[in-house]
């Protein structure tokens, strides 16, 4: 029987940690797991504290990472592993004086993901415990596929008007083959993570935080402090979003199926799943492609943590469940709710914060100069790194940031950067890592 | 159609066709007019130069991951904040558990290693076991290891995962070379001195249980599940007169001296039914 008191506490946790979470991902570039890493250095001190009370804490900061970023991302373009394909929607949106739409539609996806997480763990817990079971043995080739999948469907972007037919070629396949760059680049990154120690041992619960911040956030902080000085347009404040039902449905499914795959499989994100989720649903349009990004990665943040709390089974996946399993491991059904109580509170008030802060910086952002917040936010994010992980820590995002440029400037996919965890996986469940460190010359 | 840098300043915003004024963003050519966009040399060299830090960085990472790419730790610094380190510790092995499936569709075997500082379980999974059990490189009780791994923790669960045999290294002390009687005999006379020590003992069978054996009445052999897992192509039958010779580790069972060997490699029959086994 868990104490009143505790409910109370959590539901008050929750609302703090949904206000923090937001102000916290206004900063370009910070990633909710940096936050979080730091909040477990300082709760490791206290031995009293209520684990639910710091799942209910790590659950509502989620989920104010996912509204909070749909501001920083639009407004300020530095994508996170699962929102970056976003941003480049939004940013037309954002050039034609549509930010608050972009914004509003993709938190208002991270609202309506976050309920359906709740309903589908609560609702659908015996059917995803078998679903995770059968997914378990098919990992190893699904998340090939997924890779495989991501790789071959880029098409190559610039038309390329050589004169030459070889020129044509070339300049076709320069694109795609830096894509392949990228995804090597990384997996060696990620093999190097994962099967050495690059970073302090006593700091290895943070160890791809580094890579993760300089893979996906610093290569946009930097484009944004060294490109010409951004122009942002004074946006307009609408008070209706425009959309049909048919964008809706499209909007939910491919929104469900995305952050679902991303919350089963490991180490795809939800980046990786809305790749198939588009094409499963035929999405068109980018009200309901912004809508379902906004969805998708509520479903794999939250959803993802929630699995944890399926009683009976130990489902880890993501970052924040192995934060919480660091403190305890749950297993009941009681806690179940308590969670999901907390997750829908922490909706509501992350939803009224959220629509003040959107409007508030659409009112002003065409006055802020977003080379101030960018460079801010690189150096929160530098300071926050060294402390975190040390000298190496720093190196590490050095050469991720490296790789996580290559394409804004070669124009290929940045979701390529995600093979810093899908490959060692891959190689790990293919019974390869002893092989693969010899060969790097780490075993 | 070439634009000169020059009349673009002039005339559009960057990412915009100078010649048509249609968006092009970063492509190098507009789509509408096929004019040429001007993003010149500096983005060459920024394209050159992400090149070079990649491969410059990835290959300054390799050489600085493999100067120690499993640091020592003392097993009683490992907590929480070490989840999914990957760490070597040392220390000496105090426990050993082995867990199959009745169908063998899994294994799982868990050891205990000790130091100075605090004890950690050591687990390898089933493809890891089978690759120890083949490579004759399990651990036995007493055994001074040196084990790399990735530590996990769940709860208060915390463990080190095996990935490979070859992150087992064991060295075993020397065992002392006596007779069951005669240990039985030390052991009495100094017990602290002859209980978690390395035998090689030599005697009679005179009793034979379903996971043990007694020598010369006074001690126990006891082989349990793992001892004969970790041997999987020897078959003894040990029979009541027979003369063996054990190597392994003395244990107290209850209040009788008991040798533990580390697999069924340690025991040997030496005679059996009066006629000696080359």
């Amino acid at each position: 029987m868990i104490p009143f008191e505790i409910i109370l506490i959590c539901t008050a946790i929750g609302i703090l940690g949904v206000i923090i979470a937001m102000v916290c991902s206004l900063i370009p570039g910070l990633h909710i797991y940096s936050i979080l890493g730091f909040v477990v250095l300082y709760l490791l001190n206290f031995e009293s504290i209520d684990p639910l009370v710091f799942a209910s804490f790590t659950t509502s900061m989620l989920i104010g990472y996912c509204l909070g970023s749909c501001i920083s991302a639009v407004y300020f373009q530095t994508p996170d592993d699962s929102s970056v394909f976003m941003v480049f929607p939004s940013q037309k949106y954002l050039q034609d004086g549509r930010g608050y739409e972009a914004v509003f539609l993709t938190g208002l996806g991270a609202v309506v993901g976050a309920v359906m997480a709740c309903l589908l763990i609560i609702f659908g817990s015996e059917f995803l415990t078998l679903l995770v079971d059968l997914l378990v043995e098919h990992s190893l080739w699904i998340i090939a596929t997924a890779m495989a999948f991501v790789w071959l469907s880029e098409w190559p972007k610039d038309p390329a008007r050589q004169k030459t037919r070889i020129g044509k070629l070339a300049a076709a396949w320069v694109q795609l083959l830096m894509g392949l760059f990228v995804i090597i680049a990384s997996g060696i990154l990620g093999i190097y993570l994962f099967f050495s120690q690059l970073i302090p041992p006593e700091r290895s619960f943070q160890g791809l935080a580094a890579a993760f911040v300089g893979l996906f956030a610093i290569p946009s902080i930097i484009q944004n402090l060294f490109s010409a000085k951004k122009d942002i347009p004074k946006q307009y404040l609408g008070k209706t979003i425009e959309g049909n039902t048919s964008e809706l449905i499209q909007g939910v499914a491919g929104g469900v199926i995305g952050g679902s795959i991303g919350m089963l499989i490991p180490s795809l994100t939800a980046g990786v799943g809305n790749t198939f989720a588009r094409h499963a649903v035929a999405q068109s349009g980018d009200r309901s492609f912004m809508f379902s990004q906004g969805l998708s990665r509520a479903i794999y943040y939250v959803g993802a943590v929630m699995l944890l709390f399926i009683p009976g089974v130990i489902i880890r996946r993501g970052g924040a469940a192995l934060f919480i399993t660091m403190f305890y491991v749950p297993n009941t059904y009681s806690e179940l709710i308590i969670i999901a109580s907390t997750v829908l509170i922490s909706t509501a008030v992350g939803w009224f914060i959220f629509t003040l802060i959107a409007k508030g910086i659409t009112k002003s952002i065409h006055r802020i100069n977003t080379r101030y917040v960018s460079l801010f936010g690189l150096i929160v994010m530098l300071i926050l790194t060294y402390y975190m992980l040390g000298i190496s820590g720093i190196f590490i995002l050095i050469v991720a940031t490296a790789i996580g440029y290559i394409p804004l400037v070669f124009n290929t996919r940045r979701i390529h950067c995600i093979s810093v965890i899908t490959i060692p996986i891959m190689i790990s469940m293919a019974g390869l890592t002893l092989v693969v460190s010899q060969l790097f010359g780490i075993a | 159609m070439v634009i000169k840098k020059e009349d673009i300043k002039e005339k559009t915003k960057p990412g915009f066709c100078p010649n048509c004024g249609a968006y092009v963003g970063a492509f190098y050519s507009c789509p509408w007019c096929r004019s040429k966009m001007p993003h010149g040399t500096r983005l060459r060299i920024i394209q050159y130069v992400s090149i070079f830090a990649v491969i410059f960085g990835l290959v300054g990472l390799g050489i600085y991951a493999a100067i120690d790419p499993a640091p020592f730790v003392n097993i009683g610094d490992i907590g929480p904040t070490y989840s999914n380190g990957t760490v070597t510790i040392k220390g000496h092995v105090t426990n050993i558990d082995y867990r199959v499936a009745n169908d063998e569709s899994w294994k799982t075997l868990i050891f205990t290693v000790t130091d100075n500082t605090g004890s950690i379980d050591v687990k390898a999974y089933t493809e890891t076991t089978d690759e120890m059990i083949e490579d004759k490189n399990t651990p036995a009780i007493g055994d001074d290891c040196t084990v790399r791994g990735s530590i996990y923790i769940r709860g208060d669960e915390l463990y080190l995962l095996l990935d490979s045999s070859n992150y087992y290294k064991y060295q075993r002390p020397a065992a002392l070379v006596t007779n069951a009687t005669e240990l039985f005999n030390l052991y009495n006379a100094t017990p602290s001195e002859y209980l978690g020590i390395r035998v090689n003992v030599t005697g009679e069978v005179t009793k034979v249980g379903s996971s043990y054996f007694e020598l010369d009445n006074v001690t126990r052999v006891f082989f349990p599940e793992y001892v004969r897992a970790f041997a999987p192509e020897v078959t003894i039958s040990v029979y009541e007169e027979d003369i063996v010779e054990v190597i392994g580790f003395t244990e107290l069972y209850y209040d009788t001296l008991e040798i533990l060997p580390g697999s069924m490699y340690d025991i040997k029959i030496l005679i059996q039914g009066g006629e000696t086994i080359e």
